[in-house]
C-alpha cells in the first residue's frame, strides 16, 4: 500500500476499475489497451455465459423463498462481474416458483459464472494498476495480476510466486486445513451450492481445493443429522474469506516491489521486477 | 453445556487460523510475523472472552427466561 501512497493520482485507475466492474475489459481499453481489453471480456464473459447456458441460468432458483430478493446476489461470487449478475438476475430471475428438475451440468454451469466474478475482480486489479500514474506501478500490472489470480486457485501460491515460499507454505497450510477440517466436520454437505448457497459463495474464494473435493464428493445425499454441520460452515467459509487477506497481501507486495528497469534505465519494462527501483 | 470441551478445541483452532492469517497480513517480513503470534493470540482470546462474558451477562440480567 506504500505504493500507493507515493502515486496519489489515482482517479484514473479507479475509474477504470470501476468501469471493468461493470463491464470487463472496458477499463484496460479506456487506457489504451483495447486488444487486452477485447480479449479479457471474452475471456470473461464467455465463462458468464458459458455458465448460464450449462444451468440454463438457473442459479438463484438454489435459493430460498425467503431469501429471494433484488440483491440476493450481492453475497455471491458472481459480483465480481457486476454488469452480468445484473443482466443475469433481470434475464432470469427466481425462476417459476415451483419444483423442477436441474440441468444436468448446472453444478458446473454456476462454478464457471462464479470464476467469471472473481476472475473479473482480478482484472480490477490489473486495471487499476495499470491506471496509475507512476509508470513504474503501470508495469506491474500484469504480474500483480497473475500473482493474485495464482493465489485465488491455490492458496499460498500467490506467494510463493513472490519468492515468499515460507509464508505461503503457512497460508495453504492454515486455510486448506481449516477448509479441509470443516469439510470433515460437514460430512462434505458444504460442497453443494444448492444446500449452502452463501457458505459456499465463501468457501468458493478459496479456488481449486473446493472445486477439487466437490468434483471427488460433493451433492452427496444428506440422510442422517450432522451434528457438527454449523461449525463446519462456517469454518469453510471463513477459510475462503480469510484468502481475501492473503490476496491482499500478495497485492499490496506486488504493488510496492522493485519495479523493472531496462539494462540502460530508459524505463520500466512490463512483466519483470527483478530490477531494483 | 453439551460438548463444551469439543466446541472451545474446535474455536480455539479457529482463532489460531485467524490470529495467523492477521499476522501474515500485517506483517510485511516472517519473522516479525511468528514473533507477534504470540500476542495477537493472547490478545484475541482474551477478546473474546470479554465479548463472552458480556453475552452471559446480558443474558442472565436482560434476557433470562425463569
Amino acid at each position: 500500500m506504500s505504493a500507493r501512497k507515493s502515486d496519489p493520482a489515482g482517479s484514473g485507475a479507479d475509474f477504470a476499475a470501476v468501469l471493468t466492474w461493470f463491464v470487463p475489459g472496458a477499463g484496460h481499453v479506456v487506457l489504451g489497451r483495447p486488444l487486452f481489453g477485447i480479449l479479457a471480456f471474452l475471456l470473461v464473459e464467455g465463462l458468464y455465459v458459458l455458465g448460464v447456458q450449462l444451468s440454463d441460468g438457473r442459479l438463484f432458483e438454489f435459493l430460498e423463498p425467503d431469501l429471494q430478493g433484488p440483491f440476493a446476489g450481492a453475497l455471491a461470487p458472481e459480483v465480481g462481474n457486476l454488469g452480468a449478475l445484473v443482466w443475469h438476475m433481470r434475464s432470469y430471475g427466481f425462476g417459476p416458483g415451483f419444483p423442477r428438475s436441474w440441468p444436468e451440468h448446472i453444478h458446473l454451469g454456476v462454478w464457471l459464472t462464479a470464476a467469471s466474478g472473481i476472475l473479473n475482480a482480478c482484472l480490477m486489479v490489473s486495471a487499476n494498476l495499470a491506471g496509475r500514474r507512476e509508470p513504474r506501478v503501470a508495469a506491474r500490472s500484469p504480474r500483480a495480476t497473475l500473482q493474485v489470480v495464482a493465489g485465488w486457485l491455490v492458496p499460498g501460491l500467490g506467494h510463493v510466486l513472490q519468492k515468499r515460499v515460507a509464508r505461503g507454505i503457512a497460508v495453504f497450510v492454515l486455510l486448506v486445513g481449516l477448509f479441509v477440517l470443516g469439510t470433515w466436520l460437514a460430512e462434505g454437505s458444504n460442497l453443494d451450492r444448492e444446500r449452502h448457497f452463501y457458505y459456499w459463495g465463501g468457501q468458493a474464494l478459496l479456488g481449486a481445493p473446493v472445486m477439487l473435493l466437490e468434483a471427488l464428493h460433493g451433492h452427496a445425499r444428506v440422510t442422517h443429522d450432522i451434528p457438527y454441520v454449523d461449525a463446519g460452515l462456517v469454518m469453510v467459509c471463513l477459510a475462503g474469506l480469510l484468502n481475501v487477506l492473503a490476496l491482499l497481501d500478495v497485492f499490496a507486495r506486488a504493488e510496492a516491489e522493485p519495479a523493472p528497469v531496462r539494462a540502460n534505465d530508459a524505463g520500466p519494462v512490463a512483466g519483470d521486477a527483478r530490477a531494483p527501483a | 453445556m453439551k460438548d463444551l470441551p469439543v466446541h472451545l478445541l474446535l474455536f480455539a483452532v479457529v482463532g489460531l487460523v485467524i490470529t495467523g492469517m492477521n499476522a501474515v497480513f500485517g506483517e510485511a517480513e516472517d519473522a516479525a510475523a511468528v514473533r507477534s503470534l504470540p500476542k495477537r493470540l493472547a490478545w484475541f482470546f482474551l477478546g473474546c472472552a470479554v465479548l463472552a462474558a458480556c453475552i452471559l451477562l446480558a443474558e442472565r440480567f436482560l434476557a433470562a427466561a425463569h
